[in-house]
């Protein structure tokens, strides 16, 4: 199962569900939950640990009962490092919870849409996602996996600071709600800080998937709620999904304004950039992240004939973790972007419409 | 130019005073200064020492190590938890509760838990945030004058409240 997971581009439940696909790309849920009898895993012994890591295990029976799939589980010190970088570049596991391996453990359900990481900052955090707009998708799985755990195991609570976690950050609802968001028009028109600056108020913070030298590419973003106390699970929740239906409604805005505009323009660069997506021979990581967002933007104009879901394969495909755990070898620079080009090509001929 | 106080050595600290809007200059030596307290003692004064940024960052740092608060459940003393920004162990959130208080009103604007609670255990949480919810209920039902229905939410929390035990009815500070 796990390695169905890692082979595919596409995740399961990345099925072009959901609202507002044009610009939301997925909907991600957080919940941080530790056991009250134990110390916190950046403090804990690898008996404590391994402890903890028993406990998660046991009860997964109890999860598979709930009806949304059955689940692995994973210990990461069992995988090879490739293995681990494709978790991780898949967002399956954090980048900190493959650092060190030993005792780290993931539940894993067999659609990718529930992975809960042990021992990671604390002891459970169980992620969900769901394509699209669909926050409360997400929240139904999480809240439920929840509290399938918590009639087995012993959260640490308290009525003040509510659910404890290892960083006051996080404690309360020990919640982190997440939208992905595609916004090359807010970008081209440089609309975007106004944006980021409305969000910051409203105690939400934006910030890019994919960096290089400090400048955000590919125009994905994220964002995601920075207070979790004192505010209602349900609160943040439906303050998220009506911000990202404003940036939405701007993000529209913005593109009708381009395609009036510069309709010759646009469409050159669409087909400009699919043609060298499509036909190089070498693809660089960043120079690839950054076409695929003219050709999705391009397919959301209905310019390219493709698929939407092709977007969200080539974005997986593109990565260096991925490339080389497929090549099953450490590839230089030069044989990355080749295979880079490789896998990009194929890809295009199997979502091909 | 000499030591206004001594005159012997040269003045190197000058103290320029707006007092009820006159100017009064002072100019003094290093040590007619440090005598009068105008010089700190840089003697032993090390200005980026280890809590330099915690200093920074928290200026009510006092840096007792002997005083300090410590989690008898891990071990961890709020300086630590200072340095690293995690807490060791849940019980800490106890031993250092008042410490964190004003921290966590910082990031969060809140000190109070609302939302989803265990469902485990007595129950008391998940009453209490029951009540809580209900008397909010009860506050806007009355706001726009539906009674009956207040009522009924108005017996409804008194059922609840007797089933919690007598110290914990859930009530709002």
């Amino acid at each position: 199962m796990l390695q169905d997971i890692l082979k595919t581009p596409l995740i399961p439940w990345q099925d072009g569900s959901g609202d507002l696909t044009d610009v939301v790309l997925d909907s991600r849920i957080r919940l941080s939950r530790n056991l009250k009898k134990y110390v916190f895993p950046d403090k804990a012994t690898d008996a404590e640990l391994a402890a903890v890591l028993a406990e998660g295990e046991r009860y997964m029976p109890s999860l598979n009962t709930l009806g949304g799939g059955t689940y692995e589980s994973i210990h990461l010190y069992d995988l090879t490092s490739w293995e681990r970088e494709v978790l991780a570049e898949r967002h399956l596991v954090s980048a900190s919870h493959i650092q060190k391996p030993q005792n780290r453990g993931l539940l894993l359900r067999q659609d990718g849409a529930v992975s809960i990481m042990i021992n990671e900052d604390d002891h459970f955090c169980i992620q969900t996602g769901a394509a699209g707009l669909q926050l409360d998708k997400a929240w139904e799985d999480a809240t439920q996996v929840d509290d399938a755990l918590e009639a087995k195991l012993n959260f640490a609570f308290r009525d003040d600071f509510g659910y404890l976690t290892a960083s006051p950050s996080l404690t309360g609802t020990g919640l982190i709600a997440g939208v992905i968001l595609h916004l090359p028009g807010l970008v081209l028109m440089k609309r975007l800080n106004r944006i980021v600056q409305g969000i910051t108020k409203l105690g939400f913070t934006m910030c890019g998937m994919y960096t290089e030298r400090n400048e955000y590419i590919g125009n994905v973003f994220q964002v995601t709620n920075q207070i979790t106390l004192g505010v209602s699970e349900e609160d943040i929740i439906g303050q998220l999904k009506k911000l990202a239906t404003q940036i939405v409604q701007e993000e529209r805005n913005c593109r009708n304004l381009l395609w009036t505009h510069n309709q010759n323009a646009m469409k050159d660069r669409f087909f400009r950039n699919y043609g060298v997506l499509s036909h190089a021979w070498m693809l660089d990581f960043y120079e690839t992240i950054d076409f695929l967002s003219d050709f999705r933007m391009g397919i959301d104009f209905g310019i390219i004939q493709e698929r939407p879901q092709a977007y969200h394969a080539l974005l997986t495909a593109a990565g260096p973790a991925y490339l080389q755990w497929q090549a099953g070898k450490e590839l230089n620079d030069e044989e990355q972007d080749l295979q880079r080009a490789k896998v990009i090509r194929q890809l295009l001929q199997d979502y091909a419409i | 130019m000499l030591c206004d106080q001594c005159k012997k050595r040269e003045a190197v600290v000058h103290i320029a005073k707006i007092e009820n809007g006159r100017r009064t200059e002072l100019h003094l030596c290093a040590e007619c200064a440090r005598k009068q307290g105008s010089l700190p003692d840089y003697s032993n004064f090390n200005i980026i020492d280890n809590d330099f940024f915690r200093k920074m960052a928290y200026p009510d740092y006092s840096g007792q190590a002997e005083e300090e608060p410590r989690c008898n459940s891990c071990g961890m003393t709020y300086s630590e938890f200072n340095r690293l920004g995690k807490f060791g162990c849940p019980d800490c959130y106890e031993a250092f509760r008042e410490e964190i208080t004003p921290l966590v009103r910082r990031i969060h604007g809140h000190t109070k838990h609302v939302g989803k609670v265990p469902n485990r255990g007595t129950g008391v949480f998940r009453t209490a945030n029951q009540i809580k919810r209900l008397r909010q209920r009860l506050k806007k039902l009355v706001q726009d004058e539906r009674y009956e229905e207040a009522a009924r939410v108005r017996d409804e929390i008194r059922m609840l409240e007797r089933q919690l035990p007598p110290r914990q009815n859930g009530k709002e500070e």
